[in-house]
């Protein structure tokens, strides 16, 4: 009897304790994922093959992470990012295989084998006819079997409805596992990340804000305050001052972006964008020149601004129309812009032939 | 003189091929017609064979510590400049070099188990001794003929280039390929007993009782070269992680797992004589695993980090993987109603269904493993198309697998034999459970929302607490001298709670470190900081130091925490004269709750990139796969039942209920 | 009884030595098989992968030069055939193939077949260094790549990689490895006659410099 309170006593403190931990969950929530990096996962590594081009270090691994990250805020979705690799690299790019085509049975052979294995061990668990006594297998002392445990003949009827429960019980307990666990682990990616390896829980303090937003420009003012060194921040806190108009703190922290970063095309490309606003358009096109001279790709709001200021600044539609033409030509043209493009092509256009009619 | 050692080398393996032939011959012949030959003649042999093996393993250590260019291999992989740790462990960077250490392990354990065999009137132990020859005679003639290392080069070079960087960095190039060696090779003498059983078709638990100490041997080894190997990733290569699910480090986890699921079968076996069938399976398919993995690993089918570059050894691996496949399973499936159990387990709710459950998600486990290893190169073989198989697949595979597996570790070695009443189980697991409870509820409420870190703390907590309270409940008093003797005295049982302690340790370190991880790569300005895990971060500046064979560049990363300097971090990377690819190494902060872990992307004089991660809890998993190497060394320190017909249960049994 | 009785086991056990004579015998066939899948993969290295953009259209992305100011994109060069060749100064197999390219630009200038070769993550100066010492083709428009992106856009595993493009802009041959010059003018004279061209593995590439 004092048994039967103790057993009641454990179980209910058992049960109130795990539903606790699931009111806990539930209130909580998901962690939030990374999705640049989930995708990254997926990806193969040309140069370091065995690894993802999250984990790999090589040059190509980072343009592809890049590459990822601009589709990401362009606002392409998983499988158009995935589709642009699998474009370009084949099937073999992808490390994560779709669940159809030619990947289809590595999926389902492991849950066929599972079926099948579960099902013969099943089978082959009933009692059996045969006798105990072994002829080839060494006579297994029968009083280890008895010092293990008694026989349970008295109380038959209550052993069976004991383990009928028992197993009701071990069911009811897998259906909720596969239920919540299976479906976490084997649909879309849980929040969390993978098993092994290196993972990402929260991302971790870094120089690039996923979801500005939600930033307040103290709040920013703040974070360029303690990472002095890190110039996109900076470039990005700039760029509010510019558009809310309040061009001295703008002027100041791309001051001294570029006294951190000179050849950083952005800064400049923006630092000329201001100086436009300034009313001062020639410094501005200097600058803006700067922005499109450098090494690396320039950056497409460089040869909108060099469209504006020609247009707008100096009044040159000539130079203004090839800027954007130019930018017609990139491959990173988002609609909207390209639309805006249009726009002020047009202008430009009109602009051309306007002096020439009143001529 | 400069011949003199690769000629010794020569004729050691020569010989060791020749013994090798020899005994099996006559351990074939004496299983057959035991009076036909003699017992001196065997033990002779085996010593020959080791004799030769060791010839040669010396050989090529000579040879290396002497700077013999002349010999290939030494050409090869050795340089001049190599430390003396680093030239000793030279002997198994290379193809040849490994095969010779393969060859000595396997003639020494050949040795092992030629003294366990007394007299030619032990058919199995001399049938034994023919199969380790029939595989020994494969490894040396591997040896002498396609990967051979003592080959003589007519004009030898002046230096070498050395052994592969990644092989020069850490001293763990000293014991993580020999234990792997001692873990695969130990497993071909319980195929051995298992293939003299099949033709003497003579089943029972003989074979399995004389195999005991080379099964746990074998799988302690095994299980620590697996460790190691995830340590030496972690602590060297420089990406972060343990465990890439890459071909090689697959092919070795694969044995493993079917070794796993031999072990916990063969005490059942012993215990009640049931699942016979499957043990001689498992041990099959365990070495045939170990053979395939040896294949895929050195025959560069699959693109992998660690692939040995293309050589004749493919083929040959092929070749004897078709043939043990082959020829093993056909022996099985022709002799094996002499060898299955008449007798079944009668319930899965019973120890015996519990390690028949554990058997099937093993195999299921290693089958996952192997499929989503080999599937690109069935895939390409017939249709010509490529695909990839990485991470995702197998941690989305593993999840269930884990979760399952650490379930029935944790229920089945308190469930009772023959048939367990669901009373007899919630009283062993009441207490335990409620422990598991409390434990996710003060997870939660301290914070941690990850369904996964939650289940398997629950399933870990519980399953300690069931041990503890089952030693408690089992020992003769309360005493901790009571405590220990009974630990003591039922060592196989203990030593396995001990293993499963410290798999459940492991599961809860990858669980953790898995979710709750932070991670952030940085690009710092020389004197420039940021923030991390609550330190600010510094790059202070960037060193060269020249050392005897490489040029180390490395970067001071300093970590501040309230202005005060915390810790100086060095990562750095290590320029090697000869090789092209410099060598990253991180650098790791260890502490008891979480690993700080700095790696290199990128480094100039005045800028680094740095990949930083904070992992909760890492160094446990260390401690966890030692514990689990320790649960069998336990169970090895056990004394061995002799096989005189029925025994008394050993004192201090585990009781049926308490 | 006991006949029946006996008759009946005889059979049951002869059924089942026939069940494993056949089991026997799968294990056997099983284990052929496995080895002769993986021993067609023998010898066949398992780094090299197909590309998928044979038939595809050529990427429009603008490069700058390397050399002179300004860019260029492979749209402009339309109405010709065009060989891309990316290649890089630390690239051992690209010293090794230079020349061929050289002579065939040179040769092939006159049928409108244009040469353009993309440096592919490598420094300015090497890029330029490598040029002084192995020679410069006539026409030949030498591009470099920020950022990897038109590396990217092809597929690029390693250097040395070639792509062909017909004059519809259409990729039409892969070179992987180090080309020679009687296999690019065997592939040219195909792509001017209108012929489809067969994509060739020569030789090794190199993924990332030594650093």
């Amino acid at each position: 009897m004092r048994s039967r309170a103790v057993d009641l006593g454990v179980a209910v403190a058992a049960l109130a304790l795990l539903a606790v931990t699931a009111l806990g969950l539930l209130i909580g929530g998901p962690a939030g994922t990374d999705r640049a990096d989930e995708l990254a996962q997926r990806l193969r590594c040309p140069v370091c093959t065995s690894v993802s081009i999250a984990e790999s270090q090589s040059d190509t691994a980072v343009a592809m992470r890049q590459a990822v990250a601009e589709q990401i805020d362009a606002g392409r979705s998983d499988a158009e990012i995935i589709d642009y690799f699998r474009a370009r690299y084949g099937d073999w790019v992808l490390i994560d295989p779709p669940a159809r085509g030619r990947t289809m049975l590595v999926w389902v052979l492991p849950a066929v084998a599972a079926l099948v294995g579960f099902a013969v061990v099943l089978a082959r668990t009933r009692r059996t006819a045969l006798p105990v006594a072994e002829l080839a297998v060494d006579p297994a002392p029968a009083v280890l079997e008895q010092v293990d445990q008694p026989a349970p003949d008295p109380g038959h009827d209550r052993s069976r409805r004991a383990r009928v429960a028992a197993y009701a019980l071990t069911a009811l307990a897998a259906l909720v596992a596969a239920g919540v666990l299976l479906p976490r682990s084997v649909g879309e990616r849980p929040a969390g990340g993978f098993v092994t390896g290196n993972e990402i829980g929260r991302p971790g303090p870094g120089p690039l804000i996923r979801d500005p937003a939600a930033v307040s420009d103290a709040e920013l003012e703040a974070a360029v305050a303690a990472n002095p060194g890190v110039v996109g921040m900076r470039l990005a806190l700039a760029e509010r001052y510019l558009a809310q108009g309040d061009y001295d703190r703008a002027g100041q922290h791309y001051s001294e972006a570029l006294r951190r970063e000179p050849g950083n095309p952005e800064a400049q490309a923006h630092f000329g964008w201001l100086l436009l606003q300034l009313g001062r358009p020639v410094e501005a096109l200097e600058w803006v020149d700067r922005a499109l001279a450098a090494p690396e790709r320039p950056p497409l709001d460089a040869l909108w601004f060099r469209a504006n200021i020609a247009l707008h600044g100096l009044d040159d539609p000539a130079a203004a129309l090839d800027a954007l033409e130019r930018m017609r030509d990139r491959d990173d043209l988002s609609p909207t812009v390209a639309q805006q493009v249009d726009e002020l092509a047009a202008l430009a256009r009109q602009r051309q032939s306007g002096p020439e009619q009143r001529r | 003189m400069t011949t003199a050692i690769p000629a010794a080398g020569w004729t050691g393996a020569l010989l060791g091929l020749a013994a090798s032939l020899v005994l099996a011959v006559l351990g074939l012949r004496a299983q057959r017609r035991p009076e036909a030959v003699r017992h001196r003649q065997l033990r002779v042999t085996v010593w020959l064979m080791l004799g030769g093996a060791v010839l040669a393993m010396l050989a090529l250590e000579v040879a290396l510590l002497t700077d013999n260019f002349a010999l290939a291999y030494v050409a090869q992989t050795h340089s001049r400049s190599s430390s003396l740790l680093f030239t000793l462990t030279t002997a198994w960077s290379g193809l040849g070099g490994s095969l010779v250490l393969w060859a000595l392990v396997l003639a020494g354990y050949t040795a092992a188990v030629a003294r366990g065999v007394t007299s030619t009137a032990d058919r199995l132990g001399t049938g034994a001794l023919g199969v380790l020859g029939l595989v020994a005679v494969f490894f040396f003639g591997l040896i002498t003929t396609a990967a051979n290392p003592f080959e003589i080069l007519a004009n030898p070079p002046a230096d070498g280039p050395g052994p592969n960087p990644l092989l020069r960095d850490h001293l763990m190039v000293a014991f993580h390929p020999p234990m792997l060696y001692l873990g695969y090779v130990g497993f071909t003498v319980p195929f051995a007993f298992a293939m003299s059983a099949l033709l003497l078709r003579r089943g029972g638990v003989e074979w399995l009782r004389r195999t005991r100490r080379a099964n746990l041997v074998a799988w302690t080894f095994l299980t620590g070269g697996l460790v190691l190997g995830g340590w030496w990733s972690y602590e060297v290569l420089g990406w972060g992680g343990y465990w890439a699910w890459d071909p090689v480090e697959n092919a070795a986890l694969i044995p493993w797992l079917v070794a796993t699921a031999f072990i916990h079968s063969a005490v059942i076996q012993v215990r009640r004589g049931m699942l016979q069938a499957w043990n001689f399976v498992l041990v099959l398919a365990t070495f045939a695993l170990t053979i395939l993995g040896t294949f895929l690993t050195r025959s560069s089918v699959v693109a992998s980090v660690h692939s040995f570059s293309q050589s004749a050894v493919g083929p040959a691996l092929l070749g004897f993987f078709m043939l043990v496949l082959g020829g093993g399973f056909a022996l099985f499936a022709l002799r094996g109603e002499r060898v299955a159990s008449l007798s079944r387990p009668e319930s899965l709710a019973s120890r015996e269904g519990a390690v028949l459950v554990n058997n099937l998600l093993l195999t299921l486990f290693a089958f996952v493993v192997l499929l989503g290893t080999v599937y690109p190169i069935l895939v390409e073989a017939f249709t010509g198309a490529q695909v990839s198989i990485g991470r995702p697949y197998f941690d989305r595979m593993a999840l269930p697998l884990a979760f399952a597996l650490l379930l029935a570790m944790g229920v089945g070695p308190f469930t009772p034999y023959r048939r367990a009443t669901a009373g007899l189980l919630w009283s062993r697991l009441r207490f335990p459970l409620l422990g598991g409870s409390a434990a996710t509820a003060t997870l939660v409420l301290a914070g941690v929302r990850s369904v996964g870190v939650l289940a398997v703390a629950f399933l870990a907590v519980s399953m300690a607490a069931a041990t503890v309270r089952q030693v408690l409940v089992s020992a003769p008093g309360r005493r901790p001298r009571d405590v220990l003797r009974l630990v003591c005295g039922q060592r196989d049982y203990w030593g396995g709670q001990l293993a499963h302690l410290g798999v459940a340790l492991v599961a809860v370190v990858i669980a953790v470190s898995g979710a709750l991880a932070t991670r952030a790569t940085l690009t710092l300005d020389r004197g420039a900081a940021t923030e991390f895990a609550g330190y600010t971060v510094t790059f202070e500046r960037s060193e060269q130091h020249p050392g005897p064979d490489r040029l180390i560049t490395d970067a001071h990363i300093v970590f501040r925490s309230g202005g005060q300097v915390v810790r100086v971090d060095e990562p750095r990377l290590s320029a090697f004269a000869g090789q092209p690819q410099a060598v990253g190494a991180p650098s790791v902060w260890t502490t008891p709750t979480r690993d700080i872990y700095v790696a290199l992307a990128d480094l100039s004089p005045q800028r680094v990139t740095l990949n930083l991660y904070r992992y909760p809890l890492m160094s446990w998993l260390w401690v966890g796969g030692g514990l689990v190497m320790a649960g069998g060394c336990w169970a090895l320190s056990g004394r061995t039942r002799r096989s005189e017909g029925a025994e008394l249960p050993a004192a201090g049994k585990v009781p049926a209920h308490a | 009884m006991t006949i029946d009785g006996g008759t009946v086991l005889r059979s049951g056990r002869g059924r089942r030595r026939q069940v494993r004579r056949w089991g026997a015998l799968a294990m056997v066939a099983l284990a052929i098989g496995i080895g002769a899948v993986f021993g067609a993969r023998l010898g066949i290295d398992p780094t090299l992968v197909e590309s998928p953009l044979i038939g595809q259209q050529a990427p429009s992305r603008e490069v700058p030069y390397l050399e002179r100011p300004g860019s260029m994109s492979l749209a402009e060069l339309r109405g010709q055939v065009v060989v891309v060749n990316f290649w890089a100064s630390w690239c051992i197999p690209c010293r090794e193939e230079h020349p061929a390219l050289v002579s065939a630009a040179g040769d092939y200038r006159d049928a409108g077949v244009s040469f353009v070769g993309v440096n592919y993550q490598d420094g300015r100066n090497s890029a330029i260094g490598f040029l002084d010492e192995l020679g410069r083709g006539e026409g030949y428009r030498y591009v470099t790549d920020p950022g990897s992106r038109l590396a990217l856009d092809f597929g690029v595993f390693g250097v040395p990689e070639t792509f062909v493009l017909d004059r519809t802009g259409r990729i039409v041959a892969k070179i992987t490895g180090a080309s020679n010059y009687a296999l690019l003018s065997r592939v040219l004279d195909a792509v001017l006659a209108g012929q489809q061209p067969r994509s060739e593995v020569i030789g090794p590439i190199q993924p990332s410099p030594a650093r």
